[in-house]
């Protein structure tokens, strides 16, 4: 080979190869704005410029970069930023919608928190880009796992095969939209009193051991011929429901006290939220987080006991945005909490940002191993495809030895 | 591939020097990427921690107590049991271990019965060695003796030595290190019932020291790498690790006996929340830190006074605050050096010194433990809830340790002494960004070994620094025998080129090294 040869080679891989890495960078993690966090430089000064400024409602290059939560300031003023990924934090027994076949970028949303106690304010800024415009979810019925007759037709069928099962304290329907009129669109919750920090009592029948309600459903005392258990639970706001237009980019912006955090539009307090067993027997009391562990609901509870922000800071936050009925009825501003059922159990965009960094894209917050402080507690999942949330719809019966 | 389809045909024939090309080129550049990628990503985690004036530590057993509803079903932690439970004599001059062996039939394990091995928490967080008059000899701050090796003073046939099995599993290294440096075998994962037998953050083992217990409770987070999420899960880890051999979990046993419930109380951890009730309230030093543990009571946090004996003065207030009236609570966060009885132009100097080299970690006030953390109760989410750093030392590896694990061959579990092995253990780590690295443990993982995040690699938790002059030796690997060595390394080449050690480098004059170590003894 001539000299001139192996020159224009070496130039020439010289001249491709940074393009060629980035090609493939960009193909393999198939992630809006790719190309901007590939880039180490400047991103520190991005995400300081966007926060010394006041949030704006389009898209930037800081939610552009952002790929873990940044905190500043204090309790009394500060500010938190935090990616969300699809279907990294989901309850127990949710459902993580698949990524429609075709999308050419990742769906990612951002949330910008300023909070300021002596103005009274916490403010929100809620972005989504690209993700699916009123995505439709259809699960699989997986029956009552309480019922063990294999005639009855609603005979329990296990996860991975079933990925919704009947659950009277978490009402949710198993397909969204329940009336096609509607339509589906995205709920932001905010997630706080984790789980093992405040408890609550839930009432069991002392004959059967099946559940019969908690502390809020039963305001006057403990109902007659049952048991009291203490469970931890967390509480919940929520923003108003946002329909993302036709290029899946939605925007909000709201603002709620900081001495009372309430739900957008100042509606609820927050409703109580926890992973339960249903059936007493199906819990192993020394390691509960390996028995039997489904979402319980309450009903939303009234403004005046809502939390200052403070407390819900020292309580650690997840964000979890899910897909909702959508309310096209309800006027701006409106009302739009869907009484019926609270939240729809399909969790789309997510994170934890009281661990630190977050939970990176592609990796899953396991919620059992943080009941039981157990570690590792992320784990990678299939990206694109839909799984439920550390399945834990039955379990042995503990009490007769099974 | 998308870049060889781009070159021209006229330099097929040198296709193989073009590819060779490449390859060395993007592995040179990928090499460079990956480093500086996994700078800007560690960077980016580091965010997701701050800085925050409040002092707090609501992971305290006591103030999680005072945090339960009224109708919380838990009994009040008790420290004086606990204090047995630890296994203390009642003047914690003795071990006495009535109460604070764990063993018997296990609901939750099933036959056969759980043996202890002897072992209590005493065992390894002794009391004071004593000559025959009673006089302290070694002060040991709940910890193993200084002397080394260790059998020099205490007995092999004490269940610290007898019992070295549960810990290390009979790796060919656990009694040296041991005896020899006072390290012992910790497998970090090893009672997650989530994941599986094999999984490598079950078998990864690595060695540290035995903590010793100064003002234990006012720091975030426990444990070397902090993945202990307050003492009452700590104590619950230690005692399944190292009551016996096998990784069983016997959560039902940490409850009985207990002469306050001899039926049994509804809490089945009383134990371990009285033994984190005795550390919190016994460890405490000096006496004014009581404060921490709850400034919303006035007997911890009285309100300064001019009172003779008062812990802080009106003249403490109005120099802080602008006011006469304050707490003491409030008198310790506004002055870090509150309580350091600094007397003499070196010491002061040394603080100086301290102040600008050492409280970029060592920032909480008048303890100098770190009080950055994410916001959140450490018993939310863990399994960070204080931040840890990387300074070299699990790097250097001073010992030269052996960080494979000794287990069974797959798939045969348990096994017989001859089929156990030494295994190099690899962890699958997250990055930032989201993508998995395998790291092969041939040093200590730190933090990472629990977590899975790459960013945590080689870090551990900032310790407290009140009494440090006699909590030696030093680090996590006991690899600094004396505050002079611990100073060197703060000011080497392995510490500046640590990953924090770039962050916040150390350099000192002749003269600030001998201020420094002034300051440090008399903390």
């Amino acid at each position: 080979m001539r000299p001139t040869n192996v020159l224009a080679a070496t130039l020439l891989c010289i001249s491709l190869l940074p393009s060629a890495l980035m090609a493939a960078g960009r193909d393999e993690d198939r992630r809006s704005c790719v190309a901007d966090q590939q880039k180490p430089g400047g991103y520190a000064e991005t995400i300081a410029s966007y926060l010394a400024g006041p949030a704006v409602a389009t898209w930037t290059a800081a939610d552009c970069r952002l790929i873990a939560p940044v905190w500043t300031g204090d309790d009394d003023k500060g500010q938190l930023f935090a990616p969300l990924w699809h279907g990294v934090t989901a309850g127990i027994e949710d459902w993580i919608p698949p990524v429609p076949e075709g999308s050419p970028t990742d769906p990612k949303g951002t949330v910008r928190i300023d909070w300021d106690k002596t103005a009274d304010t916490v403010s929100y800024t809620l972005k989504l880009h690209h993700v699916p415009v009123s995505p439709l979810v259809r699960r699989i019925d997986g029956g009552d796992p309480e019922i063990t007759d294999p005639a009855d037709p609603r005979h329990f069928i296990p996860p991975p095969q079933a990925t919704w099962w009947r659950n009277k304290f978490h009402d949710a329907p198993k397909d969204l939209p329940v009336n096609p009129s509607d339509g589906t669109a995205y709920r932001l919750w905010t997630i706080f009193t984790t789980f093992n920090t405040r408890t609550m009592l839930f009432f069991y029948d002392a004959q059967s051991l099946m559940l019969l309600g908690s502390a809020l459903d039963f305001p006057d005392g403990a109902p007659a011929g049952s048991v009291a258990v203490g469970i931890g639970v967390a509480q919940l706001v929520s923003s108003a429901l946002l329909y993302p237009g036709a290029d899946g980019s939605a925007v909000r912006q709201y603002t709620v006290g900081y001495n009372k955090v309430t739900t957008e539009g100042g509606f609820y307090g927050f409703f109580v939220a926890a992973f339960v067993p249903h059936n007493l027997c199906r819990i192993n009391p020394y390691q509960p987080a390996l028995g039997q562990l489904r979402p319980y609901a309450s009903k939303w509870q009234p403004v005046a006991q809502a939390n200052s922000w403070d407390v819900i800071l020292r309580n650690g936050l997840l964000f979890d945005l899910t897909v909702e009925e959508g309310r096209p009825d309800v006027p701006p501003a409106g009302n739009d909490q869907n009484q019926e059922y609270i939240y729809g159990g399909a969790a789309f965009l997510n994170n934890v940002p009281s661990l630190q960094g977050g939970v990176p894209w592609g990796w899953h917050f396991n919620i059992p191993g943080a009941i039981q402080n157990v570690q590792p507690m992320i784990f990678q999942v299939p990206r694109l495809d839909g799984f439920v949330s550390n399945p834990r719809v039955t379990a042995p019966l503990f009490c007769r030895g099974q | 591939m998308r870049t060889e389809n781009m070159i021209p045909r006229s330099l097929n024939s040198s296709r193989f020097t073009v590819l060779a090309c490449l390859t060395i080129l993007a592995a040179a550049l990928v090499a460079y990427a990956d480093d500086d990628r996994d700078g800007f990503l560690r960077d980016v985690f580091d965010r997701g921690i701050r800085f925050t004036r409040v002092v707090e530590f609501p992971g305290l057993i006591s103030q999680q107590h005072n945090a339960c509803d009224p109708n919380c079903p838990l009994p009040a932690p008790d420290a004086a049991t606990g204090r047995r439970n630890f296994g203390f004599t009642a003047d914690q001059k003795s071990i006495d271990t009535t109460l604070a062996l764990f063993q018997g039939q296990s609901k939750s394990v099933g036959a056969p019965n759980i043996l202890s091995n002897g072992r209590a928490c005493a065992t390894c967080h002794r009391p004071d060695l004593r000559d025959q008059a009673g006089n302290v000899v070694d002060e040991l701050n709940l910890g193993l003796p200084h002397t080394l090796p260790l059998s020099s003073a205490v007995p092999v046939s004490d269940p610290l030595f007898t019992g070295h099995t549960a810990d290390d599993g009979g790796h060919p290294d656990g009694f040296a290190n041991l005896d020899n440096h006072a390290l012992i075998a910790i497998k970090p994962g090893r009672f997650n019932p989530l994941i599986a037998d094999d999984s490598p953050f079950r078998q990864v083992q690595v060695w540290r020291r035995s903590n010793r217990f100064v003002n234990t409770g006012l720091t975030i987070g426990m444990l070397h790498d902090n993945r202990g999420r307050d003492i009452q899960e700590t104590a619950r880890g230690a005692i399944f690790a190292h009551t016996q051999g096998g990784d069983i979990r016997f959560d039902d046993l940490l409850r009985a006996p207990n002469p306050r419930f001899p039926a049994g109380p509804p809490d089945f951890e009383e134990r371990p929340r009285n033994i984190s009730a005795f550390l919190e309230t016994t460890t405490i030093n000096p006496p004014q830190l009581k404060a921490f543990l709850n400034p919303r009571d006035p007997s911890l946090n009285p309100a300064c006074s001019s009172v003779p004996g008062a812990m802080c003065t009106p003249a403490d207030c109005r120099r802080l605050t602008g006011s006469a009236s304050c707490d003491l609570y409030t008198v310790l966060v506004k002055d870090p050096f509150f309580t350091v009885p600094v007397s003499t132009q070196a010491q002061a100097r040394g603080r100086d010194v301290f102040t600008g080299s050492c409280m970029a970690c060592h920032n909480t006030p008048n303890v100098f433990a770190n009080i950055e953390h994410v916001p959140g109760n450490p018993l939310s989410f863990p399994p960070r809830p204080g931040h840890t750093f990387d300074i070299g030392t699990a790097q250097r590896n001073r010992f030269n340790l052996d960080f494979r694990t000794y287990t069974c061959l797959p798939g045969v579990n348990p096994c017989t002494e001859d089929q156990k092995q030494l295994v190099r253990i690899v962890l699958p780590l997250a990055k930032e960004d989201g993508s998995l690295v395998n790291v092969p443990v041939d040093v200590d993982p730190g933090t990472a070994s629990g977590t899975g995040r790459f960013e945590d690699l080689y870090r551990f938790k900032v310790p407290q620094l009140r009494n440090i002059g006699k909590l030696g030796p030093y680090f996590h690997d006991n690899s600094a025998a004396t505050l002079e060595e611990v100073v060197d390394y703060l000011t080497s080449d392995s510490y500046r080129s640590s990953a924090d050690g770039r962050k916040y480098p150390i350099e000192l004059t002749p003269r600030q090294r001998r201020d420094l170590l002034e300051f440090l003894r008399i903390l």
